[in-house]
């Protein structure tokens, strides 16, 4: 499902949605969501629907925005520790990378619940309790696109212009000031596009939290159901917001990365 | 010229997307109007109870003990839904096909006529009465909670109501319900997917108390015997029945087996066998 988006580094299949001139599905797709609103506005069942489903919203947005915030440190740091040149950190990021990438999303949300939190209290004296679903759905999500981050930054860091880093050093800044004035913000800019498509991912893998019962909207889109049999409605409702949200997400995501663009240079 | 053109496939996408959403905002499809291969004689008597051999397809969700479940190192259901449905049939000459189906998916599919009908420990309310038909009710339950077992708190229903606890329960089920109105709504509830999700949560205390039909409580006591225990303090009387599709014909065959079985004495067997200590198939057998 997910793994799609994440085998390469270039957005060769993109979660981040390209606009490139007058596009005939984009009106379309506007066209099924103004026709989506105007059902929740007009519809009795629509609209009781999107009353039960939208308060799960802000939670989706919590979740992917936290989550995105913690994983992209942690990525860097993964990614950093894959280009080192000490065999041991290099081992354990790869094997990070390459066991995370193993395991559906929704597996690894299992054993971060269900497993590894109970671990986690036992080393720490705590009760399992005090760690909430949301957290552990939120560290779960985060520790997963780390691993895809990771992979991003390495990219985005090798493919900066050796030239540039000489000159650097050439200049006589330090190795960890050439990083910091040369290197990162080069890699951060070619490391954009993925890490866009990264993020609208994370978005839309919120809705696998809903398994451990936190509600997020594809949670409340279930508990509604279960009870009003308004299933047509209810997914056809979720479906709407979480294309929407993507491409909301999407054009935000491509007008930042033309304002970072360097003017003249090929993307 | 161009201007023209752009104005025509502009009106043809106005059109396209108002056809599409003119059948996308169309009723939900009828109910398949397949006449079920158990067609059978309009006469009353006992002669119309028989199906020929006919198939029903039984949706089960092999996940609620001690109703259906499978077995480790076997492929084939097990429960009690699954030994009625087969004496039902030995009864009424039919061929029970056990389906497995997610819930609370399984109500649809069955309102849709993608299954014959459902066994799953379904209580009958009105509101399903609204897309499915029931049998009649084959046996009643008491909504109870589950806790941990070392658990002091909690010795009537009552303390687990009032104060802060939290209490899992499964997606879609009247036991979610009757958690959302004792506990003045839904922030104090957890619902997920199955109840063997409910029951680890519970176990690994996340959450205080599983609400749960006292027939599948029992099942996940006697199974994890050294983790919960029941707190026998009744919240709600739940009727269970079969469903089936509005328009099915076979629900008189079905209510007259059901009769039979508890005429029969046969009901109150298949009750020694789950809802006791007798049930020894523990939780960490069960496959799926």
């Amino acid at each position: 499902m997910t793994s799609t988006t994440h085998d390469t580094v270039a957005p060769a299949t993109s979660s981040v949605t390209r606009v490139r001139g007058f596009e005939w599905w984009l009106v379309i797709m506007l066209g099924v969501i103004a026709w989506m609103a105007f059902q929740v506005v007009s519809n009795e069942a629509y609209s009781e629907a999107w009353e039960n489903i939208i308060p799960g919203l802000r939670l989706t947005l919590y979740l992917t925005i936290g989550s995105f915030l913690v994983a992209m440190p942690l990525g860097l740091v993964i990614g950093l520790g894959r280009l080192s040149r000490n065999r041991v950190i290099n081992t354990i990021a790869q094997l990070y990378i390459e066991f995370i990438r193993g395991l559906p999303m929704i597996v690894w949300i299992f054993l971060v619940a269900f497993v590894f939190t109970r671990d986690l209290a036992d080393m720490l004296g705590i009760k399992t309790r005090d760690i909430s679903m949301t957290l552990r759905g939120g560290a779960a999500l985060s520790m997963f696109y780390a691993a895809f981050i990771a992979e991003v930054f390495r990219a985005g860091i090798q493919s900066v212009d050796k030239g540039t880093i000489e000159a650097g050093r050439a200049v006589g800044l330090g190795r960890f000031q050439v990083f910091r004035f040369v290197t990162f913000p080069q890699a951060l800019r070619n490391a954009l596009p993925a890490l866009g498509n990264d993020f609208i991912a994370l978005m839309k893998d919120t809705s696998l939290v809903s398994i451990l019962a936190v509600g997020e909207i594809t949670y409340q889109a279930r508990i509604y159901l279960g009870s009003s049999f308004r299933i047509r409605e209810s997914y056809f409702i979720l479906a709407v917001i979480y294309v929407t949200l993507t491409l909301v997400l999407s054009l935000l995501l491509q007008w930042w990365e033309k304002r970072l663009a360097i003017p003249g240079r090929r993307e | 010229m161009i201007k023209n053109r752009n104005i025509l496939r502009a009106a043809a996408v106005v059109a396209a997307t108002g056809l599409l959403a003119a059948a996308c905002g169309s009723d939900d499809d009828a109910a398949e109007e397949e006449a079920p291969a158990e067609d059978d004689a309009p006469a009353d008597d006992e002669a119309a109870f028989d199906l020929e051999g006919a198939t029903v397809t039984v949706g089960v969700e092999n996940a609620y003990l001690p109703f259906n479940y499978v077995p480790v190192g076997g492929t084939e259901g097990e429960g009690w839904d699954y030994d009625a449905w087969r004496e039902i049939c030995n009864i009424i000459n039919c061929e029970a096909e056990f389906v497995v189906a997610g819930w609370p998916d399984v109500i649809d599919q069955v309102a849709q006529g993608e299954l014959d009908t459902a066994a799953d420990g379904i209580s009958i309310t009105d509101e399903r009465k609204e897309i499915v038909a029931y049998s009649q009710a084959y046996m009643t339950v008491d909504q109870k909670f589950i806790v941990a077992l070392d658990d002091e708190r909690f010795t009537t229903a009552d303390d687990i109501i009032s104060g802060d606890a939290l209490v899992g329960t499964q997606v879609g089920t009247t036991n979610f319900e009757l958690a959302v109105e004792l506990l003045g709504g839904d922030s104090r509830v957890s619902a997920f997917d199955q109840f063997g999700l409910a029951v680890q949560a519970l176990i690994n205390g996340d959450v205080d108390a599983v609400i749960i039909d006292d027939a599948a409580g029992q099942g996940y006591v006697g199974e994890n015997a050294d983790a919960v225990k029941l707190v026998d303090d009744p919240l709600q009387a739940d009727p269970l029945g079969f469903i089936f599709p509005l328009d099915s014909e076979i629900i008189p065959a079905v209510d007259y087996a059901i009769d039979q079985m508890r005429d029969g004495g046969f009901l109150d067997e298949l009750g020694e066998k789950y809802f006791t200590d007798a049930f020894t198939v523990t939780y960490d057998d069960i496959e799926g």
